[in-house]
């Protein structure tokens, strides 16, 4: 209860605060004068110094709740006392109470935030959207309370972290080689990825969760768009390489599909002649041997002139330059 | 045209085999029980065709030129047998490494005769698109070309794992008879076909 200036009444009256809503609101005809007032104050009780102002804490809220943990992350943590705390209570009587506050705490979701840190660590290394993040989190969510599988301390938390991210950017189609995976995953193999991500699909199905089928195998559609801007190619050309992509695979090409890409990358950036690009950049970005593309772009040449849209180039300069750039490795694997 | 193999050169039964294919026996893994222990280093010390490394694993390694086949022997008198092209030539391989060992002075006996594993191989002659078939077939598809050039198709009935490449070329496992085998790849055969690689 306080008096203020009230807007429609036109003169001093008695003001009522609503904590609930957080509005100040005039006692005489209604009016809000004020909204959603913020209490700076701590929402929990505090326990420093009442005599010292200088430990007063302004903050107000914690975290949002975290929806894939039972506790919502809505836990105590005591912390071990400090060497120059000028607290009420001892350091032994803190320490007391530490170690006590340890002994019945859940233990049950450590390993759980270690992963979700874990998650959070790769896809910020591999510059992954917030979806896939809160995706990959939701799936380790799922391993850990199905029946049959654990999170359990050790390398395989790290395999099982991998393998939610990359289960999670296969169904958003949005997919890591599991070799760009496996380099930011602490040590952990492309193989271990795998054999997790196959008990993650199993987990994903007794939960009733519709699997896709996008899941089932990286599109190498999908490896085109980023291979290309890693690259900096030019648009008339990202344009022609998806199309060549998808009418190489009617041909009989026995090539790992990274090692066709490259080698499609490499013919199409090689027939313009204002935008070539070094094998050995193309090899870094598709991660292929620069002499396994090599190999496949010979595979490849006598399809060449169906492969490549002939919007994008005739076919006299397709065999001109392609058939021009064959010879010369020839000639330096005949000179070495 | 099909490849017989061992077979001879008969025509293709049609009834049975509808894709004109038949599938090639390529190996064969069947164990029985010798019921009697065994002496591993005495084996070792008097047969010529045996190999014994206690360090490193722990059954003699013995190995027959007819049928070539290579059997693992164990103290406790079970045996494995690998390497036949038949069941006929895998139990015949048996008996004469059971022979082997009572020549030996061992009372063996022959029993629990098993099939336990056929691998069997055929070539389609066409090549196939493994990403849109890994695509179409995902419950039962395992296609990681990053690891293994091959699909893995774990096919419920029969249970039976096929390793489809994309030359055409496919392996068969996990039989216990030969009608299992044949089973599978006539139901595998559409599906190929569905999935050739049409080279336009």
């Amino acid at each position: 209860m306080e008096e203020e200036t009230c807007l429609d009444c036109k003169r001093p009256t008695i003001m009522v605060v609503d904590h609930s809503s957080g509005d100040t609101i005039c006692s005489e005809c209604g009016l809000v004068l004020e909204a959603h007032i913020i209490e700076y104050s701590q929402e929990w009780r505090t326990f420093a110094s009442d005599d010292n102002h200088s430990d007063r804490d302004p903050n107000r809220v914690g975290a949002a709740t975290n929806p894939f943990l039972k506790s919502g992350d809505l836990v105590t943590i005591i912390e071990k006392p400090k060497e120059t705390a000028s607290s009420v209570l001892s350091k032994d009587d803190i320490s007391t109470l530490f170690r006590a506050h340890n002994q019945v705490k859940n233990h049950e979701e450590d390993l759980i935030k270690q992963a979700f840190e874990e998650i959070q660590r790769m896809t910020d290394a591999l510059d992954l959207d917030i979806v896939i993040n809160s995706r990959a989190c939701e799936i380790v969510s799922k391993y850990d309370g199905h029946a049959n599988t654990k999170l359990r301390r050790g390398k395989k938390l790290n395999a099982i972290c991998a393998a939610s991210v990359s289960t999670a950017c296969r169904e958003l189609q949005l997919s890591r080689t599991l070799k760009e995976i496996a380099e930011v995953a602490n040590g952990v193999d492309k193989k271990d990825i795998r054999k997790e991500s196959l008990v993650i699909k199993r987990v994903l199905e007794s939960h009733q969760t519709s699997v896709s089928a996008s899941q089932a195998i990286i599109n190498t559609g999908e490896l085109v768009r980023r291979f290309c801007s890693k690259l900096d190619i030019s648009q008339r050309e990202i344009m022609a390489i998806p199309e060549a992509v998808e009418k190489a695979e009617n041909f009989d090409i026995r090539r790992n599909p990274k090692s066709v890409l490259a080698a499609i990358i490499f013919m199409i950036s090689h027939i313009s002649q204002t935008n070539r690009k070094p094998i050995r950049e193309i090899g870094i970005v598709a991660e292929v041997v620069e002499n396994t593309i090599k190999n496949s772009v010979k595979d490849m040449y006598p399809y060449a002139l169906k492969i490549i849209p002939n919007w994008y180039a005739c076919e006299s300069d397709i065999i001109k330059r392609l058939d021009g750039v064959i010879t010369s490795w020839d000639s330096a694997k005949f000179s070495v | 045209m099909a490849d017989q193999g061992t077979e001879g050169s008969q025509p293709v039964d049609l009834t049975k085999h509808p894709s004109g294919i038949v599938p090639t026996l390529q190996n064969i893994v069947s164990t029985v029980n010798l019921d009697c222990k065994l002496d591993l280093k005495a084996i070792a010390l008097q047969a010529r065709n045996a190999e014994y490394n206690p360090k490193r694993f722990a059954a003699v390694i013995m190995r027959i030129r007819e049928p070539k086949t290579t059997a693992l022997i164990f103290a406790s008198g079970k045996m494995v047998c690998t390497g036949a092209k038949s069941e006929h030539l895998s139990k015949l391989a048996a008996r004469k490494y059971a022979r082997i060992v009572q020549k030996l002075g061992f009372p063996a006996k022959f029993k629990d005769f098993k099939i336990q594993n056929i691998v069997g191989s055929c070539d389609v002659k066409f090549p196939i698109r493994l990403e849109g078939l890994a695509y179409s077939h995902s419950a039962f598809s395992s296609y990681e070309p990053e690891l293994f050039p091959g699909l893995i198709y774990r096919m419920k009935l029969p249970k039976i794992v096929l390793l489809i490449f994309v030359s055409g070329k496919i392996v068969i496992t996990g039989a216990k008879m030969r009608e299992e085998t044949y089973t599978a790849f006539e139901n595998i055969y559409p599906v190929l076909r569905e999935f050739r690689k049409v080279q336009q």
